[in-house]
């Protein structure tokens, strides 16, 4: 019941200092902004109660990252969230968004360039865009390299970027 | 600095939720390296459902779940142009750590001693007073232990808070500049705060915070704190100066204040109790002051948290001893033989006694016939 309130000023600067990135990185895993903010308050719980055995100085943020990592695939496994997204792939439950070329709406425009991305870099990125397939997954549901995988987002990302350009340019 | 190749590879991993905790906090420092950097992150993120930033609402309503309290306002803190700490301390001195080798002393004669720190703060160390560095300062930690008097001007760093460690008693800057006047004949510490916020605690698990206007006295043979409005005198009387400070007057000063801490202690409660305005103090003759003190705020040393709870319903004549007694302390309520107390009442104790939050919630209980 009763921590120090020492503990307590080491928490609130820990959390003032690392809990957006920390929740950003859960985001970015889970995929759902709820389930990743239950993820960090654990985690920033489990913390507090090391708080005596870890540098705070050195190691806290590493122990958040690593916290935040492991808890977040523990959750994806745990809700069997990759049997729903096999599932999704083999089904093929998801249509590729069509294009438009309607420029003067963000999420048109972008529609447009996942559209106009060729054929397999569209497919990767679909995959892992709105079916939320890990690398690994959608490797070994294409039958390729988690490399070739990871190559094929990058190329994805950098196309739909430039087609981008003019959008923030105005 | 990364590469643009590296850097594409490193956002694309990260928002497609295959970045390793290593790489998310290399990408995050490379975000916070330049506003540029942020803006060319966030032209990515907008294809994916990541999204740049939170609220500050989101942060605040996820630090309320996290501890039940609302989080204080560093960044103000940070800013704060100065904090003002007289404290005095007495019977502390005799039981300091040892020295560990490589810490680095520093001894004033029968003059003020001026140091500068590898931070550049500040110390000037009274006549006749010492500092131990530690030996990891400025490092690992911004540690100082005292013996006797000296003022603090900080160089405040929020991630690594300068602390002065006074035997089993620490002070934690909260803002930029602090005194400390130790006493070798008084039982009390205390801490006047002109500016700012100060956080100080023991190893006992007493802990308190004092903001501008207030003085934090901390009675070591209680281990408890008495907070009240500041008074005018004895802040600008009490901060050691660089010239050598007049012992006489030093310790006509100390006598007043000790006067009145013993005073204070035993005949009111905290300011801010739930029932200040409900009690009227009382004097009490010099010769009882001892064996009174003892009785209203002495418990034994090694006190358990429920002992503390029933000092602290005592002093705020909530209870009075020998009756039986029953409480049950929790984050949504405080029951007081069988009675659910006022919602200020509850959130005072709650927040002094209040815990680690916990998802099924926490209660204290506590049962005794004769506390």
């Amino acid at each position: 019941l009763a921590s120090g309130y020492s503990d307590k000023y080491q928490l609130e600067k820990l959390f003032e200092e690392y809990y957006t990135a920390v929740l950003l990185y859960s985001i970015s895993i889970v995929k759902d902004k709820a389930d990743a903010e239950d993820i960090v308050q654990q985690a920033f719980i489990s913390l507090w109660r090391k708080l005596d055995s870890i540098d705070v100085q050195t190691a806290a943020r590493a122990y958040l990252y690593k916290t935040v990592y492991h808890a977040s695939l523990d959750w994806l496994k745990h809700k069997k969230v990759r049997k729903r997204y096999e599932a999704e792939v083999k089904n093929n439950i998801r249509p590729t968004p069509t294009p438009n070329h309607d420029e003067k709406d963000l999420s048109k425009i972008l529609d447009a360039a996942i559209g106009d991305l060729p054929d397999q870099c569209r497919r990767i990125f679909t995959m892992n865009r709105y079916q939320h397939l890990r690398y690994k997954d959608i490797a070994a549901a294409l039958h390729l390299s988690e490399k070739t995988v990871e190559n094929q987002m990058v190329k994805a990302l950098k196309i739909i970027r430039d087609r981008l350009k003019d959008y923030y340019a105005r | 600095m990364l590469g643009n190749e590296k850097i594409d590879i490193l956002i694309a991993r990260f928002l497609s939720g295959e970045a390793l905790p290593e790489e998310a906090m290399e990408l995050e420092d490379w975000i916070n390296e330049s506003p540029e950097n942020r803006a060319y992150f966030d032209r990515y993120s907008v294809f994916f459902e990541t999204p740049h930033d939170l609220s500050p609402n989101d942060k605040q309503q996820a630090w309320t779940r996290l501890t039940g309290t609302k989080p204080f306002n560093w960044r103000w803190i940070g800013i704060a142009a100065s904090v003002m700490l007289i404290v005095a301390v007495s019977l502390l001195l005799g039981k300091y750590n040892k020295d560990q080798p490589g810490n680095i002393i520093h001894q004033a004669g029968t003059i003020a001693k001026n140091i500068i720190l590898k931070d550049s703060s500040e110390v000037i160390v009274s006549p006749n007073s010492s500092i131990t560095i530690d030996r990891e300062y400025g490092v690992h930690n911004r540690k100082i232990t005292l013996k006797g008097s000296a003022s603090f001007s900080v160089i405040h760093n929020p991630s690594n808070p300068l602390i002065v460690n006074v035997n089993t008693f620490h002070i934690k800057d909260v803002g930029t500049k602090f005194s400390i006047v130790t006493d070798p004949v008084s039982d009390t510490i205390d801490i006047t705060v002109t500016e700012g916020k100060i956080a100080a605690y023991d190893d006992f698990g007493a802990s308190e915070m004092a903001g501008a206007g207030e003085k934090l006295y901390y009675l070591r043979s209680g281990r408890k704190f008495l907070t009240l409005p500041a008074n005018e005198k004895t802040i600008r009387s009490t901060p050691p100066s660089k010239e050598t400070p007049n012992p006489i007057v030093r310790k006509e000063v100390h006598k007043e204040i000790r006067k009145e801490v013993q005073n204070e202690v035993l005949a009111k409660p905290r300011p801010d109790s739930p029932i200040a305005d409900r009690l009227i103090p009382y004097q009490i003759l010099p010769d009882n002051i001892d064996s009174a003190r003892r009785a209203i705020a002495g418990r034994p040393r090694d006190s358990t948290p429920s002992e503390r709870i029933v000092a602290d319903l005592v002093r705020d004549h909530l209870i009075t001893r020998g009756k039986p007694l029953n409480f049950k302390l929790s984050d949504t309520a405080f029951i007081l033989n069988g009675v659910k107390q006022p919602e200020t009442i509850w959130k005072w104790y709650r927040d002094k006694y209040g815990g680690v939050p916990v998802p099924a919630g926490w209660s204290w209980g506590h049962r005794e016939n004769n506390p």
